[in-house]
């Protein structure tokens, strides 16, 4: 049976300094949140039809515009609208595409906004394609290699919306030499609201 | 041999414990108490606790920038009008616009709340103050809350509980802001992009002041929020930045259109 | 090896009889050696001594995992047909049974309390059509590229006053890919549980029939009906 209190020695110290240090260690160096809540990323490029598990992806067209027109407003770019179309096909059940986001080659993020009639979200269910545009405004230097996100889950909170679900990240092509033509450009877009695509010659009539 | 009793640490140990003890033996509980105050207080002068609380705010100037969390900011020039695109004021006042370029100099999106978190309602300048919710109507199923003039610039947070009684200082609202050049409502600043924008409060008629006090509070980025469990946000602390714009007066000619405040502020 | 004589050593025991080695226990005559305590196998005493708390230990992480389960109870569950209350054959009657919390719009006495809906649904008809007929109110809808659609037939029975909104009648296919599980259906009608002449979202008649469209995969093989009304109860019918 122990009386007194425990002594303290050069190997107890050792043990409880190494243990204490091990573990900021690993908490540090091992990416435990990357592992366990990374989404799953589909990488594609335009007219590539991705699938994600919840729905098939296709980025359709991508224009570079300084003002968008729409029936409600017309809105002028601080930078450039980078303007994408997309096409969702739902594969389980109604869903709604809460997340947008275009990154350009530096990691900076770009969010969607409505001026100019653009959506900044889609909704679909399974049975038909959704066309869907999303207008981002953004600097010259991010039109250069500036891939989209596009998800179900939103990009809040460091793509907290993300986690453990399957995201289509879009390489817009745009290549240095075309970003400098597009952005002297003077264009004028008028993004088209959400529906079905636009019937080709043969489909059912209504 | 050598006993574990007196390896380095214990050793230490003790020698603190013996030290400690031959001191504090002879002290009264009083003296106990006070030895332990000093003690706090020089454990925690290496954490900041002496310095000095930042109380001046520097001066604002019209075509200088300032930097203000993730925004640079430069105020050009206030005006007034009475009206200002679909903003249209009650009977009697009239609409203030600051007209400032704003950056987004981070890499992220910010949002514009954030913005007018950053530049409030100048004080004591005759800004119609927010109405109180339990006299924007009696009817909640209709759920209309919007008071004219100020319907995108209402706060985002409205009162947790209604004033009961007058005295309280009255709240007011945050800027709506507009995007100069084409009149559109700004609610995301994406990085990297330069956004010539109008912040618009409702203005009383009887102010008849010529320049405008505003006040530019600085934004702290709050990484982990153990109180209000909102981490990773912008936090309006103190006042940074203070100065008196110079007001110019309305122009005769109002326009409704969507043009309404370019034209408006264009002509002053 | 035991030793019969230790050596004296001051003070070691108390009351030692004088002339008797002090290693025996009292008691024990000199010449005999005292039994080897079987040293207790460690692990089997540990296992005994634990027995009984390893086998709450599951069930204490089951009840953990339970109580922690709020999220699901409250998030979850309520949002989306999750409870099959009844199973039928097209063409018979399902009854479907599910409390839900009254705003009052349409019948006041009923504000701000938890109603219990009971309706009887049997789906009558199910076919692919080529064309969406022209809804009473609004434009009429092409059925897009890639995609066909089918008209889907239901009676309906129950007591007047019925309360029909957020109704949903849904296609599930043998993948279970759930077509027309908005309350909007391909028509642009809302209110698919009501007749297209239907002013509230209130049944007016002890039985009624409906006819609502949804679009579907052209490759879709159709199993089921589902019909629910927003919460977790709802019916199925299969077809054959």
């Amino acid at each position: 049976m122990r009386h007194g209190r425990r002594r303290i020695t050069w190997k107890g110290t050792a043990l409880v300094v190494g243990a204490v240090t091990a573990g900021c260690a690993l908490v540090t160096f091992l990416p435990q949140d990357d592992a366990v809540d990374a989404p799953f990323i589909v990488e594609g490029g335009v007219g590539q039809q991705l699938d994600l598990t919840y729905a098939e992806l296709t980025v359709t067209e991508v224009r570079v515009a300084d003002v968008l027109t729409s029936p409600a407003e017309a809105a002028a770019a601080a930078g450039t609208f980078l303007v994408v179309d997309a096409t969702w096909r739902a594969t389980q059940g109604e869903t709604t595409f809460s997340g947008a986001e275009v990154t350009d080659a530096q990691g900076r993020r770009f969010w969607p906004s409505t001026r100019g009639g653009c959506s900044t979200s889609a909704s679909a269910q399974p049975g038909y394609a959704w066309r869907t545009t999303y207008c981002f405004d953004v600097p010259r230097d991010a039109l250069a290699g500036a891939t989209v996100r596009l998800a179900r889950g939103d990009q809040t909170e460091e793509h907290g919306g993300q986690r453990r679900d399957a995201v289509a990240v879009v390489d817009l092509g745009i290549t240095a030499s075309e970003a400098d033509a597009l952005w002297e450009a003077e264009e004028t877009v008028s993004p088209e609201a959400p529906g079905y695509p636009p019937v080709s010659a043969g489909g059912s009539e209504g | 041999m050598k006993h574990a009793r007196n390896a380095g640490p214990d050793l230490a140990f003790r020698l603190a414990q013996r030290l400690v003890t031959a001191v504090a033996d002879d002290m009264s509980t009083t003296q106990r108490v006070g030895a332990g105050a000093v003690a706090a207080l020089v454990a925690i002068s290496p954490f900041g606790a002496w310095s000095e609380v930042e109380a001046q705010a520097d001066p604002l100037t019209t075509g200088t920038p300032v930097e203000v969390g993730p925004f640079e900011v430069t105020v050009e020039k206030a005006a007034t009008a009475d009206e200002l695109g679909h903003l249209v004021p009650q009977d009697g006042n009239h609409m203030l616009a600051v007209v400032a370029d704003v950056t987004n100099t981070g890499d992220v999106p910010e949002y514009g709340v954030t913005l007018s978190k950053a530049i409030p309602a100048p004080q004591n300048a005759g800004i119609v103050p927010e109405e109180p919710l339990e006299d924007l109507g009696a009817d909640a199923a209709t759920g209309d809350a919007a008071a004219p003039g100020d319907d995108a610039g209402s706060s985002a947070e409205p009162s947790a509980s209604p004033s009961p009684s007058a005295p309280e200082e009255p709240k007011l609202p945050s800027a709506t802001i507009i995007n100069i050049e084409d009149g559109t409502s700004i609610s995301i600043l994406n990085p990297g992009v330069t956004h010539r924008v109008a912040l618009i409060w409702e203005q009383s008629g009887t102010w008849t002041g010529t320049e405008l006090p505003l006040e530019v509070v600085e934004l702290e980025w709050v990484e982990e929020d153990p109180l209000g469990l909102d981490d990773g946000h912008w936090f309006a602390n103190e006042i940074a930045f203070q100065g008196q714009i110079p007001v110019k007066p309305a122009t005769p000619e109002a326009s409704a259109d969507e043009r309404g405040p370019s034209t408006e502020v264009e002509q002053q | 090896m035991t030793t019969l004589v230790t050596p004296a050593v001051p003070g070691s025991g108390r009351g030692t009889p004088p002339g008797a080695a002090p290693s025996l226990q009292p008691g024990m005559l000199p010449g005999s050696v005292p039994p080897d305590l079987r040293a207790p196998a460690r692990r089997r005493g540990w296992w005994r001594r634990n027995i009984v708390w390893l086998v709450l230990l599951p069930i204490a992480v089951a009840a953990a995992a339970g109580a922690s389960s709020f999220r699901v109870w409250a998030y979850w569950w309520p949002v989306g047909l999750h409870h099959e209350v009844d199973r039928v054959a097209v063409g018979e009657p399902a009854h479907l049974a599910g409390e839900y919390y009254d705003l009052g719009f349409d019948v006041p006495e009923r504000a701000n309390t938890m109603v219990l809906r009971e309706i009887d649904a049997t789906v009558t008809g199910i076919e692919q059509v080529e064309r969406l007929p022209p809804p009473l109110y609004g434009d009429p809808v092409t059925i897009p590229d890639g995609s066909v659609a089918y008209e889907v037939q239901v009676h309906f029975a129950a007591e007047p006053q019925t309360d029909l909104s957020l109704c949903q009648i849904i296609l599930v296919s043998e993948e279970g890919t759930r077509y027309g599980e908005s309350t909007t259906d391909a028509q642009g009608r809302s209110n698919r549980c009501s007749t297209p002449d239907a002013e509230g979202f209130v049944s007016e008649q002890p039985e009624w029939d409906v006819s609502t469209f949804v679009l579907a995969d052209p490759d879709a093989e159709i199993t089921q009906v589902r019909l629910g009304f927003g919460g977790p109860e709802y019916v199925t019918a299969d077809l054959p």
